[in-house]
């Protein structure tokens, strides 16, 4: 078995998945840590997680870290973005320069990185950039995760592989944060007023330079079809009475349920729709999806296509979010290593499987 | 781009792959070879309801390989099952020729790394001296066992299971020799040519898949093995191809299973049915299902429906899984190439 030196970029939600993985995979080899907040540094990677040490401090010396030999860095550094996409950008270049591949889930929309396809945040200027990048240091640059980058163009397309013609895609993602202590709640308007402009909203206002704009260019490119425009659409739902949840009381008349949805139009039609029910109760619209943590795909076309994908995991309060972030970073590394020089994506590289760990089975039923 | 198609077949699987071809921007056919010499001269157009083409049907070989097309589409089933060398001689003409090839025969050839070793040698000499590509592929294997579960683990952090079923409604569909071959009518103690055909792997399709997801999830697999159940039709029943008595097969379930670490890690299972009465907590329906068991736990339910054949899936998956796979397989670099060795590519988009 090949063995890859691995340098992991963040220590976040996303990052601590990663480090865990890297650790306990044997053809992963942790080589360095970029950590951004000033407790963590100098700390050893091991004992990050609450486990013995394993000889690595995190660092944000970026310096230092560039000049490690290493195969591949998992970029990992979400909070990064959030400000601008400058320092991320300018991370990318250095690390792809320093003759490193990267594989980087923090910046959505570098899931697909096509001229003339892909948002506008992504001019020429930046993706010559990169492109240089990668052949100064001959290094690969892959951009994935779960969502965009798994469950709302891989997986979709990969089940059209048996269809004759398609006519529309639908992606639903139904997920129930009843359970989620998060601070994001209000972030994603839930125990806001319906008309309420929440932050997360404010997000999809410029719908073609959405998180989603990535995903629903994928899928049209992979149907063979260009996207003319990309609307967005919502609906939200209230209760007359007050809801408790994890994360705190809903008042009534707020809102606790929304239906979201990106569509990609191609020759003046509906070809691809990413649509996302998130509910705090079952109680509200009974003609939405329920669910826990499923996704829907359903292709209409000859063959129409009906999938259904859930996901379980005991770790992350249950969601599977994070930890499939990270593994399908992870899982990418001896593809992506093993590519050609440049910016590529799904269509680059061949279909690769995750690793199963040598461990003994824990007990489960079924 | 539009690249110049030859479909060579016009069986069940043929004749879907054409209307595929037709129907798809980016596709051109370009050649149509048929075996039965009354069918050629015809419009390909004929073949499937479609209007005329200006493509006419031949039987003439040469004509063929004189056309310089970018790929073969060869889906002639009905010719391997008597004549398995006369495909592999037919794959390695085109081949030779500079043609690219995708195909659905032989299903021993869809991973090429169980493939049996002297075919794969000639054909890679072949793709060699013509700089040309073969793909081979079916649903399952192909698809719905192999590339549908491998790319879900791409999001696994465990794998300790990976276990795939597939529910077929065979009533509509099994002709009397079908239903023999099947067991379906049969009594349970008969010899059973399935059980034949599926205790190896040199004769059985099935275990094309577990080779697949064991290499690319690193099982290191120590055994396998095939088991059959059946179930019994508790009264005498009717089906299109003939009666079943009572206490006769009317569901079988087949199963591969791989051994690593002493235990099963792979699990396919298939399904067939005649009738909905006889074990239905066997699953009752068309679909496929997998479940890969680990950290996270995933499950992914599969249903796929047509309205052409018999609302019946297999045919036309069988030749979608082949068309849409051509700009793909002309674009790979020449040699054999598997389901799992290729990049993404989705279906089409009629314009």
């Amino acid at each position: 078995m090949s063995t890859y030196q691995v340098i992991q970029w963040g220590t976040g939600n996303v990052g601590r998945h990663s480090l865990r993985g890297i650790l306990e995979r044997p053809e992963l080899e942790l080589v360095g840590l970029r950590a951004y907040n000033p407790e963590k540094i100098g700390v050893d990677a091991g004992k990050l997680l609450g486990d013995s040490p394993v000889g690595v401090v995190a660092t944000d010396d970026v310096d230092a870290l560039l000049a490690l030999d290493a195969d591949c860095v998992v970029y990992n550094a979400l909070g990064t973005t959030l400000v601008s996409l400058d320092q991320p950008v300018d991370d990318l270049a250095r690390i792809l320069e320093s003759g490193k591949d990267c594989i980087a889930s923090a910046i959505d929309l570098f899931i697909f990185v096509q001229r003339g396809v892909a948002p506008a945040f992504l001019t020429d200027e930046l993706i010559d950039r990169l492109e240089r990048a990668c052949e100064r240091g001959g290094s690969t640059l892959y951009g994935t995760g779960m969502t965009p980058g798994f469950a709302l163009d891989l997986l979709p397309v990969t089940l059209t592989r048996v269809c004759r013609n398609v006519e529309h895609v639908r992606i639903t993602e139904i997920v129930n944060l009843r359970d989620y202590r998060s601070t994001m709640m209000e972030f994603m308007g839930f125990g806001l007023p319906p008309d309420f402009d929440a932050e997360m909203y404010k997000l999809f206002e410029d719908p073609p330079n959405s998180p989603y704009a990535a995903s629903l260019a994928m899928v049209a490119h992979a149907l063979g079809a260009g996207l003319d425009s990309i609307t967005y659409e919502r609906e939200v739902a209230t209760l007359d009475e007050p809801l408790e949840v994890a994360a705190g009381v809903m008042a009534p008349g707020t809102n606790v349920a929304t239906r979201f949805w990106f569509t990609g139009h191609s020759g003046g039609r509906p070809l691809v729709t990413i649509e996302y029910v998130w509910r705090l109760t079952d109680d509200v619209r009974p003609d939405w999806p329920v669910g826990h943590c499923k996704w829907e795909v359903e292709v209409t076309g000859d063959p129409g296509i009906r999938s259904e994908v859930e996901f379980s995991t005991e770790t992350d309060a249950k969601r599977p979010t994070s930890i499939t972030v990270a593994m399908h970073c992870l899982n990418a590394i001896p593809a992506v290593v093993a590519a050609p020089p440049g910016i590529v994506s799904h269509f680059d590289l061949p279909v690769f499987g995750g690793r199963a760990l040598d461990r003994a089975p824990r007990t489960h039923t079924g | 781009m539009t690249f110049r198609v030859v479909q060579w077949g016009t069986g069940s699987v043929g004749k879907h792959a054409l209307r595929t071809i037709l129907g798809r921007p980016g596709l051109e056919l370009v050649g149509l070879r048929v075996y039965n010499p009354d069918k050629a001269g015809q419009d390909a157009g004929d073949f499937v309801d479609a209007p005329a083409t200006g493509v006419l049907a031949t039987d003439d070989v040469d004509a063929i390989l004189a056309l310089g097309a970018d790929c073969v589409n060869y889906n002639a089933l009905g010719a391997t099952e008597s004549a398995a060398d006369a495909v592999i001689d037919d794959l390695e003409l085109l081949l030779r020729s500079g043609c690219n090839v995708t195909s659905s025969a032989p299903e021993s050839l869809i991973y090429p790394r169980v493939a049996p070793r002297a075919v794969v040698e000639r054909l890679e000499k072949a793709c060699a001296d013509g700089g040309s590509s073969l793909f081979v592929s079916g649903v399952n294997p192909g698809f719905s066992m192999d590339v549908l579960p491998i790319t879900m683990t791409r999001l696994s952090r465990e794998i300790e299971r990976v276990h795939s079923i597939e529910v077929l409604d065979m009533v509509e569909y099994a002709s009397r020799s079908a239903m023999y071959f099947m067991g379906f009518g049969q009594s349970p103690e008969a010899p059973a040519p399935l059980d034949t055909m599926h205790a190896t792997p040199d004769t059985s399709p099935f275990y094309a898949s577990l080779a697949m997801t064991a290499d690319a999830v690193g099982f290191e697999l120590e055994d396998y093995r095939y088991e059959r159940e059946v179930g019994l039709a508790a009264e005498t029943f009717e089906v299109s191809a003939g009666t079943i008595e009572r206490g006769t097969i009317a569901v079988v379930k087949m199963g591969v299973y791989g051994v690593a670490k002493g235990r099963d890690v792979l699990a396919n299972e298939w399904v067939w049915r005649i009738s909905n009465d006889v074990r239905p907590d066997w699953g009752i329906g068309e679909y496929w299902e997998m479940e890969i068991e680990g950290d996270p736990s995933m499950k992914l339910v599969l249903e796929a429906r047509t309205k052409l054949d018999s609302k019946r899936v297999v045919s036309i998956t069988v030749a979608t899984a082949c068309v849409n796979a051509i700009p793909t397989v002309v674009a790979a670099a020449p040699g054999l190439h598997s389901p799992i060795d290729l990049p993404m590519w989705g279906g089409g988009h009629l314009a």
